[in-house]
């Protein structure tokens, strides 16, 4: 499918949009998604279909953002420290170093390790706050690489997948968003 | 809190637990590296969370079943020749005994165990025992893992395991490694061949100093290097496995070597020895060859004395910062080298009778 903006690249996002009962789709690359603020760092979170594609996209947006902001800057949110202060020393800054350059450390994993999955021993199997703080950075990986690959109905899913579980944990631990 | 204590001076304890009397396998360790959740890793840590590292893990080790009467050594507090003897007998890292801040050491009361606070991970723990004693010093660190567990939040992802400093290290974070002494195959020049195809399997080879060490002694750390996607017993057996490959192989030439000259071999072992027993000046490398040549000689039967687990012993305690601790000051180089060769003859005189 050829964009309907350039008409020259190929279609990588297909949004659909239901507005006064009238079903509005349209089928557009990335470059065009872009200048139009459908994606990317200057996204237009007001825009419509009418104004190229509908507001029902917006969560999905949101997500691109986030990972292209992520891919920009690559700066831990926890402690701060950039994937190059990283390359430079060959140590990692914080345990959330491993979620946030996820994809730039892949390869390099891939180089030195046998697998990209653990295998072996794991901490406390019974305690209902470590599964759940486990498996919540385990979902945010998926999530991550669900949007690199655009498969943004996965994408939502695992994001509500992981809004649950982050209240269960809150709910247990009894603070609020942590 | 910061002094080596006396008993430290006389001998090595971890020597005498395990199989001290293996010939071809001087010693096993397994370490694990560990950080607590929410805290940045050492390197980028500020100094309150470094002691708020320490004071955590240390209350949490104090109170370890499987660490009794540990004995908590302050590094910052230690002089340097002080760091470099624990690092001489296999309790701390080189870079570990260079100065650093918040750094503690906590020790089991026989040495066969051994944590390291503030390291490159918040925690870096090992099991050591003299010979093939893989299953042995898993068994054990594995144990004092559990126990810290169920007091200390460590950083763990299901994805990629313990999350560790170093992306080499994550997964597991098991290092598992087998000192070996190979003479034959050294003697005969098939040991290339032999340690390149351990390197082609995920494992690594190392001189007996651990990481950035030359190859002294005909002495080889031979570890793990993948530490993701292997569990802990698979990485155990794939090093076992090897090392009975490696050591039928050693045997093999040992064997060639007797049939080519037992005089020859005899001359050189005796050699040896009449250098350890009256030399009046020894240097390390020299002490370090004389003794690889003696415990071949050992091997093959050449000699009855002295017993390997002497022969493991000497090579930590003729190190600089033993005998220094040992004269009870400073030695310059050159007089290090004649307590060396005091040391050594005084050992050799008296193992006959031991």
């Amino acid at each position: 499918m050829i964009c309907e903006i350039c008409k020259k690249k190929p279609a990588k996002l297909h949004i659909t949009q239901i507005k006064d009962n009238q079903k509005l789709s349209i089928h557009i690359c990335h470059d065009c998604a872009h200048e139009n603020g459908v994606a990317g760092p200057s996204i237009n979170t007001a825009f419509s279909i009418e104004d190229i594609v509908g507001g029902v996209l917006k969560p999905q947006a949101d997500l691109v953002e986030q990972s292209r902001d992520a891919e920009l800057h690559q700066t831990c949110p926890e402690c701060g420290l950039s994937y190059s202060a990283f390359k430079e020393s060959g140590r990692l800054g914080c345990a959330s170093c491993y979620e946030i350059f996820t994809e730039r450390l892949r390869p390099l994993l891939q180089k030195v390790q046998k697998d990209l999955v653990h295998v072996g021993k794991a901490p406390r199997s019974g305690d209902e706050v470590s599964v759940l703080k486990r498996g919540i950075s385990d979902l945010r990986l998926q999530l991550k690489e669900a949007v690199r690959q655009e498969q943004f109905e996965i994408a939502a899913r695992l994001r509500d997948q992981i809004r649950d579980m982050e209240s269960d944990l809150s709910n247990i631990t009894g603070s609020a968003n942590s | 809190m910061a002094d080596i204590p006396k008993t430290y001076l006389e001998g090595c304890g971890w020597i005498k637990h395990g199989d001290p009397s293996n010939d071809l396998v001087v010693s096993s360790r397994i370490r694990l590296a560990r950080n607590l959740d929410g805290i940045p890793f050492s390197q980028w840590a500020s100094s309150s969370d470094l002691r708020r590292i320490a004071s955590q893990t240390l209350e949490a080790i104090q109170a370890c079943d499987h660490m009794p009467s540990v004995q908590v050594f302050n590094l910052e507090e230690m002089e340097s020749v002080d760091r470099s003897f624990l690092s001489e007998r296999y309790l701390i890292s080189r870079e570990f005994s260079k100065s650093g801040i918040e750094r503690y050491a906590a020790v089991h009361e026989n040495e066969i165990a051994s944590i390291m606070i503030n390291e490159e991970d918040h925690l870096r723990m090992h099991a050591l025992f003299s010979g093939s004693q893989l299953r042995r010093a898993w068994n054990l660190i594995d144990a004092v893992d559990s126990e810290l567990d169920s007091r200390l939040d460590f950083a763990f992802s299901n994805t990629y395991g313990y999350l560790t400093a170093c992306p080499t290290n994550v997964g597991t974070g098991i290092r598992c490694s087998v000192m070996v002494h190979l003479p034959a195959l050294v003697i005969s020049r098939k040991i290339e061949k032999v340690l390149n195809a351990v390197t082609q399997i995920g494992l690594t080879v190392r001189g007996m100093g651990g990481e950035g060490s030359e190859i002294s002694g005909n002495l080889f750390q031979i570890s793990n290097q993948w530490t993701l996607g292997i569990s802990e017993t698979e990485t155990i057996d794939k090093i076992e496995r090897i090392l009975q490959q490696i050591l039928q192989q050693e045997r093999a030439e040992e064997e060639a070597m007797i049939e080519r000259g037992r005089t020859e071999l005899e001359d050189k072992v005796w050699r040896a020895y009449a250098a350890l027993r009256y030399a009046r000046v020894m240097s390390s490398s020299e002490a370090v060859d004389l003794l690889s040549t003696l415990r071949l000689g050992r091997t093959l039967g050449v000699i009855d004395t002295p017993a390997f687990e002497g022969i493991n012993e000497m090579l930590i305690m003729m190190r600089p910062a033993h005998l220094q601790k040992r004269a009870g000051r400073a030695l310059k180089t050159a007089e290090r080298d004649e307590f060396r060769a005091e040391y050594i003859r005084e050992w050799l005189a008296g193992a006959g009778t031991r």
